[in-house]
């Protein structure tokens, strides 16, 4: 089929190149919504290929600084066209935290930690997880409880992380933790660049509402770390963290592309299935529920855009990344609903049953999409952002 | 896809001006008659600032600017039909009739607004008669700025083919409704009978018809977004004023949730109504059409939505005759309604799919 969800980055021939590369290189098609662990050795092993050949092909990395593999002149609509056309082919676009990790060390490392760790984020032999959340510190990241003590040349880590992606299989950590309890919240916090493999750290897979394994709980027992492990300096973990956070900037590019191929899937399968011996697609209230959807699809691809267009013209406001990370993940939540409500008493059945619709694919974005509403700072800390410091709504 | 520092520019004057001009409380006066709700100096005015002619095709305006003014007209709740003029203005002089009046319209002389059929409803019809005349049947339901037009765009069907008819608004029936919207004129205009001389009509292609229609939804949508932006603004300065249980209202989280909602919402519907504009201006009808219908669907809900969210945070003060908010509230419905509705638009993004 073909909609026209209108126009946006163009870049045609890079965009080509882009294609012919994923068609050769990506590994095969994600079974799973959003960003999972990989479930063996053996998909963990290809992720790792997949991602070097994209740094190796300069499309990954390529706005990087020059002596560690960047492009001189980068233009940044690039990394938008390599993101949606990752996301057309339904490969993966994340290796663990390591995109995170590169932005927190290309800004704040040391030019020590830069070479010792950056070269290894390109060929993928490093795979990081990120340490942020706790079980007391959510949306309120600055609550966090772990501590990093000072001990001689170095300093001793003892507390809890949660909701650690790929915990189970990274060998680096970009982990946050507090080093002066004297301070307010979030000025007494340092961001360090950790191997998981240190003593006194243990990994523990978490099972999520999905079924699957992609979290896991990290305790730290008196785990020691040294000194040279600090990004940036110490206390200043909270600039860190945040600036790293903003550099996700293609996430909304890439989302809607996922969006517009479960439109177009979901419509497809509104043609088949019936309601009353005749296909759902007929019926008047499924077409305004369609017709509305992509209309909103459209609108988060336009948030998006705005919001990248603002960044380079350097009128980036307060409500652009929160209005877009609301608009997509409440929309995604809303289709993938209603995806699971079209499917009548078949919207049942899930992965593992034969009768299961497209493998159980709806059924597994309907619960994962809560991920998206819930991470990465919920709907109401958006909101609440938006109004406190987009509209100056007293705090 | 940001607006340029020129059209920055055009809002800015134009919302300086509005705002001196636009008078609400006489949307407000009882049985007031419509066409006082603006003089024949407001016209001029408006035109001196270039803004009935700015999308004629020897001013090099786009429909892009065009949307920028007509979401200012919304923000000030203006009765101005500034857009539907500066659209009958360039019609005009793209098909080759009415050159004198395009002339005064675009001097601020006399206004023209297009006169078309609700897309719900079946079409305006014409007759060819002798002597090159065409002769009109049915009636305009819907005529925004009709009453204090001088001219109006007739847009008809002759058959399967299309015609756009100049008709001095004198000549006609026309008919105040009364409708939820009190800032604006809207007419009905009877045709039944009415001849149009040769000359002053003529048959267009379907392309300058279906761009007169998306057009003038996108002038409501945008009008829509104005509207809905002041709402925002009024609201916002309320609830950081209002005090309850020992502090301002807006400190709440259920406010604050309430009015970053409608901040979204609004942005989108802007972004979608200028994309619409956007994309008209490419020439592509196609995917101008899409855009149009996109932005009518999240934009009416989104407006509508908004102006309902904005009366409940103003509380009891919201519900009160003497206070701006329900003139926008009603606007805002009503450019949801005409010119195509959400359910229209929802179903030719349906239609058009696959």
């Amino acid at each position: 089929m073909s909609v026209d969800w209108g126009s946006g980055t163009e870049l045609g021939e890079f965009r080509e190149q882009v294609r012919a590369f994923i068609a050769g290189h990506a590994p095969g098609r994600a079974a799973r919504a959003g960003v999972r662990s990989p479930e063996n050795a053996e998909e963990l092993a290809e992720l790792r290929r997949w991602i070097a050949a994209l740094f190796e092909a300069g499309y990954f990395g390529a706005d990087w600084p020059v002596e560690f593999g960047g492009e001189a002149g980068h233009d940044p609509r690039r990394d938008v066209v390599v993101a949606e056309e990752i996301a057309r082919a339904r490969a993966p676009m994340h290796f663990g935290g390591n995109g995170l990790a590169a932005s927190a060390l290309i800004r704040f490392g040391r030019d020590e930690q830069k070479a010792r760790l950056l070269p290894a984020i390109r060929s993928c032999d490093d795979l990081w997880c990120q340490l942020f959340s706790e079980p007391g510190a959510g949306s309120d990241l600055g609550g966090m409880r772990t501590r990093a003590v000072a001990d001689g040349d170095g300093y001793v880590v003892t507390g809890q992380k949660v909701w650690t992606t790929n915990g189970h299989w990274a060998n680096r950590g970009y982990l946050l933790a507090r080093t002066d309890p004297d301070v307010p919240k979030h000025k007494g916090i340092t961001a360090f660049a950790i191997d998981m493999d240190t003593p006194g750290i243990d990994v523990r897979p978490l099972r999520e509402l999905t079924g699957t394994s992609d979290f896991n709980e990290v305790f730290f027992d008196g785990a020691r770390i040294p000194a040279s492990a600090v990004i940036g300096r110490p206390g200043q973990g909270w600039i860190v963290a945040n600036a790293s956070l903003a550099e996700e900037r293609n996430g909304v590019s890439a989302a809607v592309v996922d969006l517009q191929l479960a439109w177009e899937d979901l419509y497809a399968l509104a043609q088949k299935i019936e309601i009353d011996g005749r296909p759902a697609l007929e019926q008047a209230d499924v077409r305004q529920r369609f017709g509305a959807l992509r209309a909103e699809i459209r609108a988060c691809a336009l948030l998006g855009q705005s919001s990248f267009a603002r960044w380079r013209a350097g009128r980036e406001r307060v409500i652009d990344a929160p209005a877009g990370k609301l608009w997509f993940s409440e929309l995604n939540l809303r289709l993938n609903e209603f995806a699971v409500d079209l499917l009548g008493a078949r919207g049942i059945l899930t992965e593992g049953d034969t009768d299961a619709v497209d493998g159980g694919r709806w059924q597994d974005a309907y619960l994962y999409a809560r991920a998206y509403t819930i991470a990465g700072g919920s709907s109401e800390i958006m909101r609440n952002l938006i109004a406190e410091r987009a509209l100056g709504l007293p705090r | 896809m940001l607006l340029s520092e020129e059209q920055i520019s055009l809002a800015d004057a134009a919302r300086d001006w509005l705002a001196r001009r636009t008078d609400l409380a006489a949307a407000r006066a009882d049985g007031a008659a419509l066409a006082a709700l603006y003089s024949a100096d407001d016209v001029r005015a408006a035109a001196e600032l270039g803004l009935t002619s700015l999308l004629r095709p020897a001013e090099g305006g786009t429909f892009a600017d065009l949307a920028v003014v007509v979401e200012e007209l919304g923000r000030a709740g203006s009765p101005l039909p500034l857009g539907q003029a500066a659209l009958v203005a360039r019609l005009l002089d793209q098909i080759g009739i009415g050159a004198a009046v395009s002339d005064a319209v675009a001097e601020g002389s006399a206004l023209a607004v297009p006169a078309a059929a609700e897309p719900d409803d079946a079409a305006i019809s014409g007759v060819p008669g002798a002597d090159g005349t065409l002769v009109l049947a049915s009636r305009a339901a819907v005529v925004v700025g009709g009453l204090g037009a001088a001219w109006l765009l007739v847009s008809a069907a002759i058959g399967d083919d299309r015609a756009l008819a100049l008709v001095p608004a004198a000549s006609v029936t026309r008919t105040a409704r009364t409708t939820l919207d009190l800032s604006r004129d809207i007419a009905a205009v009877d045709l039944h009978g009415v001849t149009v001389p040769a000359g002053d009509w003529t048959r267009v292609g379907a392309d300058v018809a279906e761009t007169l229609d998306q057009a003038l939804a996108i002038i409501h949508t945008l009008d829509a977004v104005g509207a809905a932006g002041r709402l925002l603004d009024l609201t916002v300065g309320y609830v950081k004023e209002r005090e309850q249980f020992g502090r301002p209202v807006g400190s709440f989280q259920a406010v604050k949730h309430h009015a970053a909602t409608m901040a979204v919402d609004i942005e989108a519907s802007r972004l979608c109504g200028h994309d619409a504009a956007r994309t008209l201006d490419s020439g592509d009808l196609v995917a101008a059409g899409t855009a149009v219908a996109v932005a009518g669907s999240v934009a009416g809900e989104g407006t509508s939505r908004a102006a309902s969210t904005a009366l409940q945070l103003h509380g009891g003060m919201g519900f009160t005759w003497e206070h701006d908010l329900h003139l926008f509230l009603r606007r805002i419905k009503v450019d949801e309604l005409v010119r195509g509705t959400p359910r229209r638009h929802r179903e030719r993004l349906v239609a058009t799919a696959g």
